[in-house]
């Protein structure tokens, strides 16, 4: 009776966590949620800002596919027309932002609060100055631009005011629109009104800008929400045809392997209860799944289709199923016990998302080991018991080889010249490498801004930002003299300071002083008298003007720019400086250092670096604490050095030639390498284990079908893994192949016959 | 009115006059001859009468082409010379130089183009931003220029070119506000 309730308790858990999973459980696939939980608030202020901010839900649109440039200036007007009319893009700009007529006006009014003009600018001096300039502006061949404003503003303030929003690098005009350098394509700068991260979005916004372009156009896109998109789907598409491939071979390999199809089908059951058990944990404790998770978590759940494997091979004909898996037991519990022990190490990794990979591994597993040892064994009763054939072949030489090849490889990898770890976030990036140096191709053409190295500013108001800011203009420019940066761009830039602006129209002279002054510049000077009436009043006009605050020119074009570098955090206001070009580093933070500026400097592509290379310090110490642990484990759970040799030393052996062999072959270890290496160390345990149990000819035979018919399964489906194209799958399924097929051999070098 | 009216019915029938004539001779060709025959330099002087002033504004200078698209400009007296080159005016100054993008503006571009393409016996190239009309014969010709789009029209309402046979004599151009430039050509070498 036990056994029947045992299923009928496993069938409901079953059900109820594949209703909860399926109904309940969101999956997210916002890659910075796998990014490390980071101590300083300020850099997960900035990750926070840089993700939700506008540079995230940048699109960069190249059009290309025609010799006429004339065609391309069309395409690019015909897709910024369409998308202005679509709502999900906040903007669509192929050119620089001329300003709306209405906001025109609303600028122009103020320009004796915004413009920096010079200290003489309203004396006869400073006024005759300007007008001279006008006079040779008049007189060239081709028309000032702005001659209609000439007598309304005769100091050309209102164009200060706006070279003051110019961004830095402009791609090339030509015909009207942007284009690449070399005049090949047209460039867009579009913004989604989604996040960058929200994919399904970013998704939409994509086939939206795909179905704007003209025919025969050939369209290039890229942008931080379109890579996470197109990454997503690749990752899909990939871990669809790749567990179609490895499902296909799992099946022939356990066919051949038992030859009968229920066997096979029962072979299931344990990894079904693995996944559901994992999502639904991971799911429990942490409130949501990450898509990264759920894939990775669920290749190196992988393992547990071995523990059905030897309880099958291990069934004969004179014993009932529940009686040989009692016999196994003991053994698979170690082997389960110890997997599990070498993946708690990474539950306590400051990568979030290790820690939900671990809860995630280690529910599973034991989810499979449960089912083999209370599910199982009743639904066997009536299965003919499969023939295990295998050959023993004689065993015990490898005791002093494993020994020399793990001293070689690990000789080779501290000696090796070629640094063995890869530090590199981008390293992790799930993104094909040709779309990053397409991304990068089309940020340094459009001169979108690099926003990894920038100045934060902090204070109790936007006034107060704004005042910071203003403050080091002068330093920055500087700096750039020096050729210390390349450029910058300042929330000042945008809009003075509140205090800036009183400053300035507390400045401006009375209408009788300031025609006195206009008369003594004019003299001499073809102008005709009065012409400048309009100035007159437009600087009167100006002394009743209220300063213009943040929140007046929100929904103006400079106010949207101001918007990403001027942002309100709970009470304090942070101002964001980003820097271009920045040539001598040391000197830039030596400056920060001494200048008593309340800037701090923050090299955001270091800090991450930073954060992954920290991890595999701490990674390294994770692995051996929990080699250790797993020694401990088998240490007590054996109560036999010999045995334990004999389990240890092929998977320890295989580890060094695996990871020696991968940096041989030009590979550099990165994290998931060494996840790779920990799911060989369970699996190689397990063969261990198994191989070096004392038992009976007949017995050893049937130990050699189990641990065999694991080995080839295991490495034949991360074989297929290797195949991808995505980065860390391939690392991975080359890893876990190689790995497994060296444990293998190696333990049946020791094993004991 | 009445008047008005006939003056239009007047100055109908003269344009249709020339019609059959217009068969033989037109813009295409006309700019074609300008181009075989257009010098390397030619010697100009200016007069620009602006809203904003009350004395007119004189220069005297010197144009050089060079085809397709290759044009300076130096003012006699000034250091400064200007020179469209593909798709920039470069503004030289003793000082250096620096390039300003034809693009910024539609009106630059068209500016640039009224006289380089017509030079350069380009129509289609003038075509793309001005409609072009022809009045006169092959002796006495005018060629009027109106920009095709708003962008530049805030700028410049009309530019004539005129001149007799295959010499370019004279540009007439109309500016917002009233202004007017008249340019007299001297054919030289």
């Amino acid at each position: 009776m036990r056994p029947r309730l045992a299923l009928w308790v496993w069938l409901a858990l079953l059900l109820g966590g594949a209703w909860f999973s399926l109904s309940r459980v969101s999956v997210v696939s916002d890659m910075a949620a796998f990014l490390p939980r980071e101590e300083g608030l300020e850099q997960a202020l900035l990750l926070d800002v840089l993700r939700e901010g506008p540079a995230a839900r940048l699109i960069i649109v190249a059009l290309g596919g025609s010799n006429d440039g004339m065609r391309l200036a069309e395409a690019s007007r015909a897709m910024a027309r369409r998308l202005r009319e679509d709502a999900r893009f906040l903007h669509a700009s192929n050119a620089p932002a001329a300003l709306p007529e209405a906001e025109q006006a609303l600028w122009f009014a103020h320009r004796y609060l915004l413009a920096a003009l010079s200290p003489d600018a309203f004396t006869a001096d400073g006024l005759r100055r300007e007008l001279e300039q006008r006079l040779r502006e008049l007189a060239a061949p081709l028309p000032p631009l702005d001659k209609a404003r000439l007598p309304a503003d005769p100091q050309a303030a209102f164009r200060r005011v706006l070279a003051g929003w110019e961004e830095g690098a402009a791609p090339r005009l030509l015909h009207g629109v942007w284009f690449d350098a070399e005049g090949n394509q047209a460039l867009l700068l579009l913004e989604t009104r989604a996040g960058g991260f929200d994919l399904d979005a970013q998704e939409a916004a994509r086939a939206a800008i795909l179905a704007a372009a003209d025919a025969g156009i050939e369209v290039q896109l890229s942008g931080p929400g379109i890579l996470a998109a197109a990454s997503r789907d690749v990752i899909r598409n990939e871990v669809q045809w790749l567990s179609a491939a490895a499902t296909l071979m799992m099946l022939v390999i356990l066919f051949l392997a038992y030859r009968s199809p229920r066997l096979v089908l029962l072979s299931a059951l344990p990894l079904l209860a693995a996944v559901v058990a994992a999502v639904t944990v991971t799911a429990l404790v942490f409130g949501a799944l990450h898509g990264i998770t759920l894939a990775f978590g669920i290749t190196l759940l992988g393992v547990a289709v071995d523990y059905p494997l030897h309880l099958f091979s291990h069934l004969h004909a004179q014993e009932a199923p529940a009686e040989t898996l009692r016999r196994i037991w003991p053994t698979l519990r170690l082997g389960v016990a110890s997997s599990a022990v070498g993946y708690l190490a990474m539950a306590a990794s400051p990568f979030s998302g290790l820690a939900q990979l671990a809860l995630f591994t280690v529910s599973g597993l034991v989810a499979a080991a449960l089912t083999v040892r209370w599910v199982l064994p009743s639904l066997l009763t009536a299965v003919t018991p499969p023939h295990t054939s295998y050959a023993a072949r004689g065993g015990g030489r490898g005791l002093w080889l494993l020994p020399l090849l793990m001293l070689a490889a690990v000789g080779y990898l501290l000696a090796t010249p070629r640094p063995l770890l890869q530090t590199e976030l981008s390293a992790l990036s799930p993104v094909p490498a040709a779309w990053r140096e397409l991304d990068e191709r089309l940020r340094a053409a459009t001169g979108a801004p690099d926003v990894s190295r920038l100045l934060l500013l902090q204070g109790d108001s936007a006034e107060q930002v704004l005042q910071q800011s203003e403050a080091l203009a002068a330093p920055l420019a500087a700096l750039r003299a020096e050729d210390v940066i390349g450029g910058y761009r300042l929330p000042s830039q945008y809009l003075p300071a509140a205090a800036t602006q009183h400053a300035r129209r507390a400045a401006l002279p009375a209408a009788g002083a300031l025609r006195a002054q206009l008369e003594a510049a004019r003299a001499g000077l073809p102008f005709r008298a009065a012409l400048f009436e309009p100035f007159v009043h437009d600087v009167v006009a100006s002394a009743a003007l209220p300063a213009l605050a943040p929140q007046d020119i929100a929904d103006t074009l400079p106010g949207q720019r101001l918007a990403m570098l001027l942002r309100p955090h709970g009470e304090r206001w942070l101002g964001l400086v980003p820097l271009s070009a920045v040539q001598d580093e040391a000197a830039l933070a030596a400056w920060v250092a001494q200048s008593g500026q309340p800037a701090r400097y923050i090299n955001l592509r270091q800090t991450a670096d930073g954060m992954v290379q920290r991890f595999l310090a701490g990674a390294g110490v994770y692995l051996l604490l929990g080699v250790a642990m797993i020694l401990a484990l088998l240490a007590v759970g054996l109560r036999d050095g010999a045995r334990l040799l004999r389990v240890m030393l092929p998977v320890l052996a295989a580890l060094a030639l695996t990871a020696a062999l991968l940096h041989g072959f030009g590979a550099s270890l990165s994290l998931f390498h060494l996840v790779a290496l920990l799911l060989v160390l369970g699996l190689g345990i397990d063969y261990g284990l198994f191989f070096s149990r004392r038992s009976a000819a007949a017995e050893s035979a049937r130990t050699g079908h189990a641990v065999t018919v694991c080995a080839i399964s295991t490495a034949s489906v991360f074989a297929i893994l290797a195949l991808s194209q995505i980065p860390v799958l391939h690392a991975i399924g080359s890893t876990v192949a190689l790995g497994v097929a060296l444990s293998y051999g190696f333990a049946r070098l020791v094993r004991t016959d | 009115m009445t008047s008005g009216v006939r003056i239009s019915w007047l100055a109908l029938l003269l344009a249709l006059l020339p019609l059959p004539a217009v068969a033989q001779w037109d813009a295409a060709q006309l700019l074609a001859a300008l181009a075989r025959a257009v010098p390397e330099r030619i010697a100009y002087s200016e007069t620009r009468r602006l809203a904003y002033l009350d004395v007119p504004l004189t220069s005297t200078g010197e144009l050089e082409f060079r085809p397709p698209d290759w044009l300076r400009r130096s003012v006699q007296g000034s250091a400064e010379s200007y020179v469209i080159a593909g798709d920039v005016v470069r503004v030289e100054t003793p000082g250096g130089s620096r390039e300003i993008a034809l693009d910024v503006h539609p009106a630059l571009r068209a500016f640039a183009e009224s006289l380089r393409a017509t030079l350069a016996g380009d129509l289609p190239r003038l075509q793309r931003h001005f409609h072009v009309e022809l009045h006169g014969g092959i002796e006495r010709w005018r060629l009027l220029l109106r920009p095709h789009y708003a962008g530049v029209a805030v700028l410049i309402e009309s530019i004539e070119l005129s001149g007799a046979g295959t010499q370019l004599l004279r540009i007439e151009s109309r500016e917002s506000g009233g202004d007017i430039t008249i340019t007299e050509l001297k054919a030289g070498r």
